[in-house]
Parts: C-alpha cells; sequence; structure tokens
C-alpha cells in the first residue's frame, strides 16, 4: 500500500491532553481555595480571574486537539502560551503553591504540543 | 535636681544654637519647655515586677503595657506545630453597603474570671468559655448602629474589673466595661452579662454628661477604660477634621463600681479651650504602681491641618504627660510634635521598661508615634534616656499659621523609617502609571517630615502620614532580654490645604483616612490622599511595612524584616514588599513574637532572636489589634480578633481564633 505525498498522519497531541487534564485540576483547586473560607482567597475576584485563565486553558487544550493545522492552530498555540504563563503568574500570586505546581506541568504541556508530536510525512 | 533644671532649659539653649531663638523669630510661636519632674524614688525602687501571671486582663496584658507573657508552653521551637483550637463569629460585622455602616473591630479579647471576654463594634459583651469558644452569655447594649464620629463602627473591647476578695454569689464583683460610639458606658456582672445596677443609672454612665464645651458630637468610648485599682480611666474618640472648633480633651477618672466621677483632666488650657478642641486621649494609657503615675498619650489639637486658631502653645497637645493617679494632677509632660500641623496624635499606650544603659538601671518610658519616632524617656521624671534634641524644622506658607521653629527629635533609638528625605519612587508603579509618580513626586514638597501642609502644587508629601509609623499596637517589650518590638508601616499620601472657595469646587468624598475633609470654622478645608498611580498602585518604593526589635540596652536596631504582604483582589505581592500594619504585637517568654496587623489576613509568629518567620495561618480579615496570650487548665492559647479596618482594605471580620499546640 503505497502512500500518497499529501497525507500526514494524526498528531499525537500528547501535550494537549496535558493541558486539558491540568487546566482541570488547576481549576478544580482554585475553585475550591475560592469556595472554602479562610483559604486567604475565598470569593476573591483575583481568585476568579485565575479560574477563568484555567478554564481557558481547558478550552484550548480542546481546541488543540481538534485542530490539526493551520493557521488557527498556531494561533491557539500562541494563546496557550499567554493564556498559561498568566494564569502560573495569577496562581503565584494567589499563593496557590498546588495550583502553580500544576500549571507548571501544563506549561510543559504547551512545550510539548508546540515544539513535539508533529506529524512526519512520509517519502 | 541639677540635672532637672538643666533639662528645663534644654530646648530653648538648642534653639539659641540653631540661630532661631524666639526672640528673633518672625512669628509669635514659644516652643514649650519640657515639663519634668524631681522624683525620689530610685529607678531600682521603681522597677517594675517581671509578668508571672495566665492572664491577659488588659487591652494590654498589663499596666505596663509590655504585652508579654511569662508563658514559655509554646515556644520558637514548636510554635510551627501550633493549631486552631476554636473559632467563633460573632455575627457582628458589616461591609457597609446595606444600611449599616462599615465596621472596625480592633479588640484585644480579655482573658480574666476563667472566661474570654470581647466586646463587638455593633456593642455587644461576649463571655467565652477559653478553652472551646463556646458562649457563656453574651449581653447587647441595645446601642445605636450610627457612625456618629468614625467612618465605621468601631470597638477597641472591654475592660475587667474586680473586688480584691470577691464574695462568691454577690452580683457585680466582677464587671466587664464596654463603650459605644454615642458615649455610654455599661458595666455588666462579669459571670451573668446582668448590669450592674450600682453603676451609673442602671449599669450605664452617660460620659457625655461632660461634654459642654464645643459640643458637636458624642465622646465616643471605642478604647476600653483602664482600669487601675477602683478606678476607671475613661478617655473618649472624636470627630476629626470636620471642625475647625471642637470638644477639648478630657480624661475621666470614674469609680469602678458606681462610675462616679473621682477627678477630670483637661489637657488644654482653659483660656485656649473655646477656640479649639480635642487634643484629647482616644488609646490606651499605661501605669506605674510604684510611682502611682498614669502616662496618657494626648493627641493633636484642631483642627488638625491648620492651627492658626490656636497660635499660643498647648503644652499638653500631641504629649506624653504622666498624672497622679489620685489627683489627675500633671507631674511631667513631653509634648512630641509642637504646634502639631499633621495630626500625629500620639496613638499608643507608652511601654514601660526597666532596662539597663550603660551598666547603670533606667525605669523607662517608651513612647512610640506616627511618626517613626521611639521616644525613651525616665518615666520616673521625663528625662531623656538618650538625649532628645530640639532641631530647626520648615515653614509654610499658610494664612494666619503659626509654625513652630523647631521640633524634636530623638537621637536613639533610630527612626523607624526615614523621614528625612522624600522617599524613593517605586519604578514599576510608575512605569504603570507612565511616569505618573515622578509627576505627582515633582508636584509635592518634602523638606522632612514635619514639611507643614501647603496650598502650592499637589500640597506636601506626608510621610509618614497619619497613619503612621507605628499606630495603636504600639511596642512590645521582653523584660528578660530587654528587646522591644514594634511594627511599622510606610505610607505616603498628600496633603493639601484648599481656601473655601476652591474647597467648595472639589469632589466631597470622603474614605477613611483618604478624601476631603472641610475643618469648618478654619480659613482652609483639605484633602489627604494616598499617593497612588491610575491603578492604585502606590507611588513610593516598599517596604511597606516592616517589624523591627530594638536592643534596649543600646537603643540599636537588633534585627528588622518587612511585616506581611499587600494583598489586593486576593493576590499577594511578595513579602518582601511587606504591608502597612495597624495593630500590634505580643512576645511571649518562650522567645515568640504574635502578631496579626498586616493587610494579607494572616497572623503570625515570629523568632524573638533573629526575626525569622515561623508560622502563619489566614483569618478572616486583617487582625488589627495586639492578640491575647493566656493560659487555662495547664494549656497556653493565643487569641485573635479578625475585625479588619478599612484604612487598610475593604475586608471585614467578626472572628475570634484560637491557637494552641495538639494535646
Amino acid at each position: 500500500m503505497s502512500t500518497s505525498a499529501g497525507y500526514a498522519p494524526p498528531r499525537r497531541h500528547t501535550g494537549a491532553y496535558i493541558i486539558v487534564i491540568t487546566a482541570l485540576i488547576a481549576l478544580a483547586i482554585t475553585a475550591w481555595r475560592f469556595f472554602t473560607p479562610l483559604s486567604g482567597v475565598t470569593d476573591s475576584g483575583g481568585a476568579m480571574v485565575t479560574m477563568l485563565g484555567e478554564f481557558v486553558l481547558f478550552i484550548l487544550g480542546l481546541l488543540l486537539i481538534k485542530h490539526e493545522f493551520g493557521g488557527l492552530r498556531s494561533f491557539f498555540v500562541v494563546l496557550s502560551w499567554l493564556a498559561v504563563i498568566g494564569t502560573l503568574f495569577g496562581a503565584v500570586l494567589l499563593h496557590g503553591w498546588w495550583t502553580a505546581l500544576v500549571l507548571v506541568v501544563c506549561a510543559a504541556g504547551v512545550v510539548i504540543e508546540t515544539f513535539c508530536g508533529k506529524p512526519t510525512r512520509s517519502a | 535636681m541639677d540635672k532637672v533644671k538643666k533639662h528645663l532649659f534644654t530646648a530653648p539653649v538648642i534653639c539659641m544654637l540653631a540661630g532661631i531663638s524666639t526672640a528673633h523669630a518672625d512669628t509669635a510661636y514659644i516652643v514649650p519647655t519640657p515639663l519634668l519632674a524631681p522624683s525620689s524614688i530610685s529607678a531600682e525602687d521603681a522597677r517594675i515586677p517581671v509578668p508571672n501571671g495566665k492572664e491577659w486582663d488588659s487591652f494590654h496584658g498589663q499596666l505596663s503595657s509590655q504585652k508579654y507573657s511569662p508563658l514559655n508552653q509554646i515556644n520558637k521551637d514548636n510554635v510551627g506545630k501550633l493549631t486552631k483550637v476554636w473559632q467563633y463569629f460573632t455575627g457582628d460585622m458589616s461591609d457597609g453597603t446595606g444600611k449599616t455602616p462599615a465596621t472596625v473591630w480592633s479588640a484585644t479579647p480579655i482573658f480574666a474570671n476563667d472566661t474570654l471576654y470581647v466586646g463587638t463594634p455593633f456593642y455587644r459583651i461576649i463571655a467565652l468559655e477559653p478553652e472551646t469558644g463556646k458562649e457563656k452569655w453574651s449581653y447587647d447594649t441595645k446601642s445605636p448602629l450610627e457612625a456618629l464620629t468614625q467612618p465605621a463602627l468601631k470597638s477597641r473591647g472591654v475592660a475587667y474589673w474586680q473586688e480584691k476578695n470577691p464574695q462568691p454569689g454577690v452580683a457585680c464583683q466582677k464587671v466587664v466595661y464596654l463603650g459605644n460610639m454615642t458615649a455610654q458606658l455599661f458595666a455588666v456582672d462579669a459571670d451573668t452579662g446582668k448590669p450592674c445596677e450600682n453603676f451609673g443609672k442602671n449599669g450605664v454612665v452617660d460620659i457625655n454628661q461632660w461634654n459642654k464645651l464645643n459640643a458637636k458630637w458624642p465622646l465616643s468610648v471605642l478604647q476600653p477604660p483602664t482600669v487601675i485599682g477602683d478606678k476607671l480611666i475613661v478617655g473618649w474618640a472624636g470627630k476629626d477634621w470636620e471642625y475647625e472648633v471642637e470638644s477639648p480633651g478630657s480624661l475621666f477618672a470614674l469609680n469602678a463600681r458606681t462610675g462616679e466621677l473621682e477627678w477630670e483632666f483637661k489637657p488644654i488650657p482653659d483660656d485656649e479651650a473655646g477656640n479649639t478642641g480635642t487634643a484629647n486621649i482616644w488609646t490606651a494609657m499605661s501605669y506605674d504602681a510604684a510611682l502611682g503615675l498614669l502616662y496618657i498619650p494626648v493627641s493633636s489639637p484642631s483642627p488638625n491641618y491648620w492651627g492658626g486658631n490656636r497660635p499660643k502653645a498647648i503644652p499638653l497637645g500631641t504629649s506624653t504627660t504622666a498624672l497622679d493617679i489620685n489627683t489627675g494632677k500633671v507631674v511631667w509632660s513631653r509634648q512630641w510634635v509642637h504646634h502639631d500641623l499633621w495630626d500625629y496624635d500620639i496613638n499608643s499606650a507608652p511601654t514601660l521598661m526597666d532596662i539597663t544603659v550603660d551598666g547603670k538601671p533606667v525605669a523607662a518610658l517608651v513612647q512610640a508615634t506616627k511618626m517613626g519616632f521611639l521616644f525613651t524617656v525616665d518615666r520616673r521624671t521625663g528625662e531623656d534616656v538618650w538625649p532628645i534634641e530640639e532641631r530647626p524644622v520648615p515653614k509654610g506658607d499658610a494664612d494666619g499659621e503659626v509654625y513652630s521653629p523647631t521640633q524634636p527629635f530623638p537621637t536613639k533609638p533610630a527612626p523607624l523609617l526615614d523621614q528625612s528625605k522624600k522617599p524613593a519612587i517605586w519604578k514599576i508603579a510608575d512605569i504603570v502609571g507612565f511616569g505618573q509618580c515622578s509627576k505627582m513626586w515633582d508636584g509635592l514638597e518634602y523638606n522632612g517630615m514635619y514639611s507643614p501642609p501647603s496650598t502650592k502644587g499637589n500640597g506636601v508629601l506626608a510621610y509618614p502620614d497619619s497613619a503612621g509609623g507605628v499606630q495603636w499596637g504600639g511596642v512590645a517589650f521582653d523584660p528578660v532580654s530587654q528587646v522591644a518590638v514594634v511594627n511599622t508601616s510606610h505610607i505616603v499620601q498628600m496633603i493639601k490645604l484648599w481656601d473655601r472657595a476652591s474647597y467648595d469646587k472639589q469632589p466631597k468624598e470622603a474614605g477613611n483616612e483618604n478624601g476631603f475633609y472641610p475643618q469648618i470654622g478654619a480659613p482652609y478645608g483639605m484633602s489627604l490622599l494616598n499617593a497612588q498611580n491610575w491603578a492604585g498602585m502606590p507611588c513610593w518604593a516598599p517596604p511597606f511595612g516592616e517589624i523591627v526589635a530594638i536592643d534596649m540596652h543600646t537603643g540599636d536596631v537588633k534585627w528588622r524584616r518587612p511585616m506581611g504582604a499587600v494583598q489586593q483582589y486576593g493576590w499577594y505581592m511578595p513579602e518582601s514588599m511587606g504591608s502597612p500594619t495597624i495593630g500590634g504585637p505580643a512576645i511571649t517568654a518562650g522567645g515568640v513574637v504574635f502578631i496579626g496587623a498586616s493587610m494579607d489576613a494572616k497572623v503570625r509568629a515570629y523568632s524573638l532572636d533573629d526575626g525569622k518567620e515561623l508560622w502563619s495561618d489566614n483569618v478572616m480579615a486583617p487582625a488589627v489589634a495586639n492578640p491575647a496570650v493566656y493560659e487555662y487548665k495547664g494549656r497556653q492559647y493565643v487569641a485573635f480578633v479578625a475585625g479588619g479596618n478599612s484604612i487598610m482594605k475593604d475586608q471585614v471580620g467578626d472572628q475570634v481564633v484560637v491557637y494552641a499546640l495538639p494535646k
């Protein structure tokens, strides 16, 4: 069976899956701190913004899984970088050290999704 | 006696040396000389016993205001294991968004009679089991919840008194007192919470009955009375910055059993009292039993930012004054700001301490101030321990104003913050503000802390501002190591005087010590605004607050470190930047300093040895009062009230929280 020159095998999306999972975990932790009395960030605007960032990361992860190629995918990659840096910064300012740790893993997912897992074209 | 005479002449001599002899000054203001007193009691005989009790039965733990507990079950090695053993929410709080004004709760819990007592900003007294936080009883004074003299409903808690030999089963042998905004002082039985019928009228004394001159607002009793023997010493808070002429300061000694007036002290001379006002005593006081001296911190006369109505010296204004406890007569007095134009009220109880300086025992008194100075004098006589110099200060341009040519500067301990030059600009805030901070700084005059309020440009830079420096938490002291600990804020504001026509055109929004204030009757209204960029970032360089330990043998700093963190929208800034602080520390024999006070609503423990942070926990709101340390049934506890203060941030709380080591 021959392969055509235009065929590209699907991406593995390991990085995107990491983004999705870690964003969800980070969202859960921040939400827990937001709703728990005396967490230090209870009901705070900063925690809400950070949760929003984590939710955006989750959505971006899904979009990266869905979009294999093209300019839109590059746009999502750029957005993922901005979102993970901003959200990580927000989490650190909330003294959410567990959240920050999870978001570091999320950032690794963004790195993987950006630089690794590209499909190889057969000759 | 020779030494006393020498000091009597210190101020004029220094003025002359500085080339500013009052005889040649172009204003009529004459700097008052310190009022000192001889003493026949030696420093050894005046020694204050090292506290040895398990109680914390007054606002500052002891009448010496050392805020020291001899308990050492919790110490620097195990404080990291501290756990919350109970918390109690009073329900008495308001964020001000509804009909009820916001609350500011700065009460230190009182532990006495095997009970923890708190007074709330809704003016209720609550008695709690010290071990569990279970409510024993509560008493509602049914006070009107109106912020008549303050921007918020405020309380700094309750006071406790008992008979020398209380008889079981007899009412009001042990009494808890609470004051309110409308100048009522309530007394209830400490065991039952029932009003003491013999106290005043059915358990209430109306302090406002003595508010006779220039009365525009009630004499709010927000600070609990200082209990000395069978006397209650009652000061009051007024409405600052509203009027030129207001109720003149007064202090009342009441009988603890009956509420009858025993003596009244007036800091403002009678012939001046009709022209000005305040110079009141709104914070805690200290007492030396061996000397029979009550030490009172006196605030500034009104109006706070212009003094053309009071050209003659008011020597007891902005002072620490020692009174004979039996008569209320002045024994000695030291004025720390002459002709105060900055609202530098003396705002904390002086800390009485026995120290050894150059190998000699000294019966000392340390007065912390909003200015960041720690004035140290002999508490028997008022004489300097380390020289306090009169130094020339700048004059201003306000119409009708008189300016003091000099102000007192202590040579030791060094100032807690550098008020000699304009604070540096925080570059990040300047960048975020697109140069807004630089432009603001250029328009602000500052020739040291005593730069007078001005009508020019953006006005004058106020550093430290009227929030301090040091606030009412004052100085804590370990009598064993002779180390003093104090927290301080670094805050910059802008003071501007507005002539009436200009003032009337300004927006009149005023927050808690931030906004426009009329000084009705004076030729100027004033504004006091935080020096911030458009994003609300402080324009001055951090740290914004510190905690400092001073070796009182030498007056040198033992250690200092930024304290707490600024928190906005839940986001914490780095702890290296510190936080403004309101409230104060307590020290224990375990070598631990406990303190809340920071904006980030955390309570912390530091090592007394080196300032290392050993423990922290989140509480409901900034804990803007000193903690209380007590022992009950062999277990040591540390209690904080987390009530918040809108000067720091709009976060209020109603939490009493108590910590101990795990069983």
